[in-house]
Formats: C-alpha cells, structure tokens, sequence
C-alpha cells in the first residue's frame, strides 16, 4: 500500500515530475490559511475535543455517492483517484492539497463537498476529527499501488519475488492489521542489524500518509509502506536510508536518481512509462470524507480545552516539539549560510561589474535577469533533480546554493543600485587626490554606498528566511514542512499552520531586530562625535 | 625647466573636440586664472593636467614627468597636484577633519596624530577650526568648499588646481571661497583656477588665460588681459562680461524681468546700491516713460529698442547706449505735446555727459 497517495500524472496530468501541482496546491494553501484566519470562530468551533472523541459514528452529509454528482472534490497533490470519481461521477469539481489533512480542512470549512483518500486513511482522520466529517459508506473504488524504481532497475523482479512471498506466507496480512490497529503501542520498526553485504538503498516515502506512511516520534518515518520496505531489504541484504518527500516531488526525485525506489503509489500507464512499478503490495479501496450532519457543535470542554488539545497533539506528542525546532534549526541554517555567501557573491558582482569589462557586466545582468525571471521554488527543483539530479548530494547543500544564488542577486543589485548612486565626482576626488581605482572604491565608494543599502539589504534577508519555507520540495525538513508533517498525522489544518506562523513571525521579528541592532552599530553617523586613538586638542 | 609645460595638447570626442592644440607653460608659483566663454574647453584642459581625462594627442610635463606616458605613476603625480572640484565632494561617511586624514594616513602612511594635527591647522587656516567634529552634510556650500580646499592642501601638493570653485555657490558664499583662495596665492602655492569670477582673476593672479572655442588665445598678466587685450577674441569676451544688454520688441515688455537681470550685473560687477540704482532710473526714464510711451502713441509694433550697459567694477565709467535705429523713423521729431519734460529733466540730471553717435544710437554717461 501505498503510500496513499498518488502523485500527479494522471491522465490530466501528464507531465512525468511530479511537481506540477505545486503552485496551485500552495496557492490553495495560502487561500485557505487566509479563509481559514477569517473564519476564526467557526475554526474555533470546529476544534477537536476530546469529550466527544467517543461519541456516536457522526451522520454523513451525503449518504451515498451518487448525490456528489457535480459537488467540488479534494484531492491530495499528485494524487491520481480523481480519475477514479471521474469514472463514476460527472461535473465534479478537482482541487488539490499537500495533505489530507488540509483536504479535511476544506471540507469542514464547506470549500470543499469531499475529499478523496485512501480508505484507512480516511477513517483515521474521520476519527481524529470526530463529528466534523464523516465516511461516505461506500467506497469509490478498488485500487493497487506498488513502490516504483528507475526503468530497468533489477530490484523491480526482486521486490516482486519477495512481495509474491510475502503474500502467501501472510505477511503481508499481519503487516496490515498491526499498522491498521487503533493501538499505537505495537506500532515499530525493526531495527536495522542485519548484515547488508549489498550497501544501502535510499528509499523515497512521502511521510504524509498515516498508516502506510508517516513520521512518529522524533520525525522518524514509519507505517506499513517502510516496514515492508524494510523487510524486503533485509531479505535481499540492504540497509535503508529513508527520507520522506513532499507527495508533489517524490516521483521526480526516483525518475532522476535521487533515490532508489519510492513508494507506494497507484501505477498509472504514464508513470509506468517513466519508471517500473511492483506488484501491488496490498489491494485496498478509497473512500469520500464528506461534512457530517452533527456539525462540529462546541462540545462540554470547550473552546480553552480544544486549544490545549491542539497544543498538546502539535507539539506535545511523541515529542513533536523536536520536529518543529529541529526544523526551525534547518531555516536558521539555510538562511544564514545562504544569507552570508549571498553577500559575498553579491559583492562579487558588484567587482565584476566595476571592472568595466563588457562581457562581465552582462554576465551580471544575464544571472540577475535569470534569478529575477524565474521563481525560486523552480530554481530549487532544477538544481536538485536536474543539475545534480544524479549526484548524491544533500538536499540542504542544495537549498543553501539555491538561496545563494536568489540572494546574490538581489543583494548585488541592491549593492550596485547604491554605488552607482554615489556622485561621479566622489570617484573623481579620490582619484585626483592619488587614490588608485581599487583603493577609491574601497575607501571611498563602498563605504558611503553601504550606509544606504544596509538597511534595505537586512530587509531582504529577512524575506530570504520566509523564501525558504519552500525547500520541503527538495525533501529538507525545514518549519514548515515539520508543520506539514505534524499536520498530516493530527488532521488538524488550523493549529499547527498558525503555530507555524506564529514562530516565523517571531523568528522574524527578532530577526529584524537583532539586524536592526547591528545595522545601527554598522552606521557610521551614530558613532561618538571624535576621532578614536588621537590626542585632542 | 617649468612645473608645467603644455605642448599641442587636443582632446577629441566622437561629436566634439574641445581642445585643439593648446600651449602653455606655468612657472614654480604662479597663480593662473583661466577664462573664457563656458563650455569651451576650459575644464577639460585642467582636468587633462592630472589626467581626469586623457588627452588625445600632446603633451603634457609636470615637474618633469610627461603624464601621457602610459608607464607614468598617475597616483603618485596626482599627490603632487590637488584639485579642488566644483562640487566639493566631501566623503560623506567621514567627520570634517577624518576628509582631512584620510589621504594622508592611506596614500603618504602619515601617523593618525600627525594627520590630525595637520587637519586641524589647515581647518584652522580655512576658518573651519570649529567644524572638525561635523558632518559635511552639516556645513553650508561655502564651508564645504573651504574644507575641499584644506582636504587637497593636506596632502602638501606642489601644484593646485580648481575648477570653478564657486561655481555652485550662492552668491554671498562666494567671497568666502575666494578669500581663501587669494590666501593661499598670498603663500607661494602654485595654482590654476578655472574660474567665471573676473574681479578674482585680476587681483589674485599673476597671470590670465584666456581660452575660447578650444585654444588659448592670449596669456598674460591681468592688466594686459583686462586693459589692453592683444586680441579681438580677449576684448570681446571681456567687453561681453563686464556689460549688460537687453533688447525689447513689445509695447508692454516684461520689465520685471529687465530689472531683476539688471539689478544680477550690477551685484556681479560689486557697482553699490547708489551706482546701481542710479542706472536703474536712467532706463526706466529713457526707455518707459520716453521712447516706449512715444512708441505707444504712435502705434508702432515693435518699439526695437537695444540697451547696452557697460560699467566697471565699483562703478566706475557707467555708460549706457540705447539703439533704435530700426525703428528710427517711428520716432523722429517728438512735437512737444509728446514729450515728457519732468523724465527729461531727470535723464538729463543723472547723466554726466552725453553723445548721439548716429541718428537712432545714443551714448550716456552715468554719474557715478
């Protein structure tokens, strides 16, 4: 099973990477974080709590899935079951979300009729949500999914061989009941000290999709996908090496070598045209969340006990705090490395156009009109899956290159647009006054050029922390994809994503701060009215 | 051998070349004040003395050193000759007194205390002792410009050179600068100064230049320049700056503007309140209430009246010449019923003396 869920190249979808969902999936993100911001109180009604946690199977909205005929359905990103509710319904509606959770969101908020998942997967977050949505009872379709490895890879036979065993001996079988189970005690993974006489596999899961595929305790992946994975290497004498990818990435990142195989998903005719499929690890069925009846009324514990709940769920729970800092320690680190070598790449273009030769000048202008021209989240999953999409280089080398990039040209331009600011006749003077070139711009330029673009320059770093919400494409594990991943296991769209704002506009804020700070110690004009290390007279 | 010797210096653009073939030479001392009509090469020719710009063909020899020669030191022969722009330029990021330091700590390795102690007796020399611990943004143009001068003096230079130093000045901060200036030629110091200010170059230098449409026309010293220039270009060109002229084509002119030009020449050739009102009156008596109300009652078109003022500096020998002789038969032979008696009386009282050189072009000596 699969991984839940499916990544785009459906037949609407035809493109091979499995980003072309993206834009719009944020843009979505965005709009109903914005919705969602607007509709303060009914989010606020629609809290979890917990006294209701036992109440009643809640009364679906629809009951069955004929009347969804024409209604707005919510997909996950690179999900293909829209073409299975294509097959039996006419006039719907397709929107897609990074999660399901967001999805369940939609739902409540009455954005969405339905959102479509797989069918454990929807139970879990029917009951994690309990009487806001309820299961549509009769599933949409029988699907299959399988992992899936570069064309011609020789582990496709093998993973069949085992997957074939696994079947018979009924392994398979208890792997589902154990991950399955409402008791989450059982739920480990074995550990990995078997001998690997064959090296290690990286292994490519999505991390969103509870319980084939998920992060527990310390962001460690686990579910019914990667303890299979896990059987089948020791069985053919691998270790693993198990990184979870946004839903929209984790095609590209096997289609380009990043990683060995990926999985699970449902094997379509153009995904296999790009990559082999396994056999299906386990056949299963997808089902329709839909709004429930009951409403998500205020319980007895009301509104101060559902936010403790959210607290405690978000951050509390199997140490998920530890995601979130560890996630804002990869921000601070890819902003920062970015931050000081963007600097310095961007001073280096500022040299390079002052040294007056043409063709460097407009190879400054070609690299700053490139970074200006294409968007950044497309910088980043060209350099990861294409320029070294082969290579095994980390995904935080990449995101910082990427944001150095971005930033020294933006940092350059903003350099240059202060020194060619600075009167001609500065230059002229310190010529005449026997300066060389080198030591006029040094002594002279520069330094008036820098009182004026400090401050602008901070402002733009500061942007730069917030751009880098977007290197979970690129599978690190920054903020905001800790967020999507806490997320995803607490079906609770609303918490964590204004927790999430609320770090990084604290983290900002003290930021700007901090930058504020030194930007004062760096302006010259606030310095004491005498000349250090003189005799006055 | 001279501290500069100028030799067929031409500088050509693709769509100008403002200097032709330029010669000169300038001995140990000398303060040259260098004139001429604007946009005519002047700059161009001091800013190619310590290559700001580089000449296209020529030479050029300081103390010595050809500056054309591709192998020369520029920076070290730029440390030899300050300059003093017409935007003074202070670095903006650095205290009054650190513009002072700064070269000479970089460029000539001076101690900190050293450089200090000199900036604070060249700011001393310049009047602007005070100001060490300012910003430059916080002195006026005339400060500033003081303090360029005491920044280019701090490097001991054995030349100085200036390009229209009170160009960008208001007009009262201008003598300021020029005080400062005549200062130092009082010193020794060698210097050129390109320079629009007349009464400047006659009393402060040793020699004049007069330059115009890309040569140096005539050279010497400011009695010859001023009194007896040897050449048509000189008198004309002196002649030009130290008169005022205006034409008026219309029965209802726009004297407003007349006197506010008028009253501009009269504060640039230093004439006083009494001189310049005194030519004030005499054109408002001849030109309104004589020929422009005789060209109204008369019905004429265009009353074609030229007014020419020339006068010296201090307001001596004021005289005014008014032509009409376009519209001379318009005029001719006032009856007296058109006349206005009371303004003749007045002209008649302001003038010492005065000529009708022909029928339409008449002469008037002013009292001063």
């Amino acid at each position: 099973m699969d991984g839940v869920m499916h990544m785009k190249g459906d037949a609407m979808h035809p493109e091979p990477l499995g980003h072309g969902h993206a834009p719009a999936g944020n843009l979505r993100l965005l709009m109903g974080l914005l919705l969602t911001c607007a509709l303060v109180a009914a989010a606020l009604a629609a809290l979890p709590v917990p006294a209701r946690a036992e109440a009643v199977a809640p009364t679906p909205a629809y009951q069955t899935l004929d009347e969804l005929q024409g209604k707005r359905f919510a997909y996950v990103n690179g999900s293909v079951y829209n073409q299975n509710v294509r097959e039996r319904l006419e006039g719907t509606t397709e929107d897609f979300y990074p999660s399901l959770a967001e999805c369940v969101a939609a739902v409540e908020a009455g954005k969405e009729d339905a959102a479509v998942q797989l069918s454990y997967c929807c139970q879990l977050a029917v009951n994690r949500r309990p009487g806001t949505v309820a299961l549509l009872p009769e599933p949409v379709a029988e699907v299959s999914e399988g992992f899936f490895f570069p064309k011609g890879s020789p582990l496709t036979a093998q993973f069949n061989e085992l997957i074939e065993r696994f079947t018979e001996d009924g392994t398979l079988k208890e792997l589902e009941e154990k991950w399955v189970a409402a008791d989450e005690s059982g739920k480990t993974l074995p550990d990995q000290d078997w001998d690997a006489p064959n090296g290690t596999l990286s292994f490519a899961t999505s991390g969103v999709i509870e319980p084939f595929s998920y992060v527990g305790e310390g962001g460690v992946p686990k579910g019914y996908d990667v303890e299979l994975a896990l059987l089948i290497a020791r069985e053919l004498g691998y270790h693993l090496e198990i990184s979870t990818i946004p839903m929209d990435s984790i095609f590209a990142s096997v289609d380009s070598g990043k990683a060995d195989f990926g999985g699970t998903l449902t094997q379509t005719p153009e995904r296999s045209s790009v990559c082999d499929f396994s056999d299906s690890v386990m056949p299963t069925t997808i089902s329709v969340i839909v709004a429930s009846q009951d409403g998500g009324a205020t319980g007895d514990a009301g509104f101060l006990a559902g936010m403790v709940n959210s607290f405690r769920k978000t951050f509390v729970e199997e140490d998920r705090w530890k995601l979130i800092l560890s996630g804002l320690g990869v921000t601070v680190l890819v902003s920062v490395c970015a931050g000081a070598l963007g600097l310095l790449l961007g001073y280096g273009t500022v040299l390079a156009r002052r040294s007056g030769i043409d063709w460097v000048g407009k190879l400054v202008d070609g690299y700053q009109a490139l970074m200006g021209g294409v968007p950044l989240v497309v910088v980043l999953m060209v350099l990861y899956y294409v320029v070294f999409g082969s290579k095994d280089v980390p995904g935080e080398l990449v995101a910082i290159l990427a944001f150095t990039l971005a930033f020294g040209a933006t940092a350059g331009s903003t350099m240059w647009t202060a020194v060619e600011g600075i009167d001609a006749i500065q230059e002229e003077t310190g010529l005449a006054l026997g300066y060389t070139r080198k030591e006029v711009f040094s002594q002279i330029i520069f330094p008036q050029a820098r009182q004026r673009f400090t401050p602008q320059l901070m402002g733009q770093f500061v942007s730069l922390v917030k751009d880098t919400a977007i290197v979970g494409y690129i599978a690190v594990q920054d903020l905001t994809r800790a967020s999507d991943l806490i997320r995803a296991r607490t079906m609770d769209a609303f918490f964590p994503l204004i927790a999430t704002a609320v770090i990084y506009f604290l983290f900002c804020r003290m930021l700007a701060w901090l930058l504020g700070k030194l930007a004062a110690k760096l302006d010259v004009t606030n310095r004491p009215r005498k000349i250090e290390g003189v005799i006055e007279r | 051998m001279s501290l500069i010797e100028v030799r067929h210096l031409r500088k050509e653009y693709p769509n100008a070349t403002p200097l032709k073939d330029v010669n000169a030479t300038v001995e140990e001392g000398e303060v040259i004040s260098i004139i001429g009509p604007s946009g005519t090469g002047k700059s161009t020719f001091i800013r190619c003395l310590n290559r700001l710009e580089t000449p296209t063909s020529g030479q050029i020899l300081v103390d010595g050193t050809d500056m054309c020669d591709p192998a020369v030191d520029l920076p070290a022969m730029r440390r030899k000759m300050g300059m003093v722009f017409q935007n003074y330029a202070l670095f903006g990021h650095k205290y009054v007194v650190e513009n002072l330091m700064m070269a000479p700590m970089h460029l000539l390795g001076r101690p900190k205390q050293e450089a200090y102690d000199r900036g604070l007796e060249l700011l001393e020399m310049v009047g602007l002792r005070d100001k060490a611990l300012n910003w430059p943004h916080e002195l006026s143009g005339g400060q500033r410009q003081r303090v360029a001068i005491a920044r280019a003096l701090a490097m001991d230079p054995k030349i100085l050179l200036f390009d229209e130093p009170t160009s960008a000045l208001d007009p009262q901060m201008v003598s300021e600068v020029l005080s400062v200036i005549t200062g130092l030629a009082e010193r020794g110091l060698t210097m050129m100064v390109v320079t629009h200010e007349m009464r400047f170059a006659r009393e402060a230098s040793s020699r004049v230049f007069y330059m115009d449409r890309g040569e140096l026309w005539e050279a010497g010293p400011p009695e010859q320049i001023f009194e007896h220039p040897q050449r048509q270009e000189t008198h004309d060109f002196i002649f030009r700056v130290r008169s005022w002229a205006w034409e008026i084509h219309s029965l209802s002119p726009d004297l407003h503007a007349m006197e506010a030009s008028l009253e501009a020449y009269c504060q640039r050739q230093f004439m006083g309140r009494h001189a310049a009102n005194a030519c004030q009156l005499m054109i408002e008596e001849t030109v309104s209430n004589q020929l422009l109300s005789l060209a109204r009652k008369r019905g004429i078109a265009d009353p074609a009246i030229g007014l020419t003022l020339a006068a010296g500096e201090g307001g001596v020998d004021m005289v005014l010449t008014i032509d009409y002789r376009e519209a001379l038969l318009a005029y001719e032979a006032p009856a007296a019923g058109e006349q206005d008696l009371m303004s003749r009386a007045i002209v008649e009282a302001l003038c010492e003396r005065w000529e009708q050189l022909e029928p339409g072009l008449v002469r008037l000596y002013i009292r001063g």
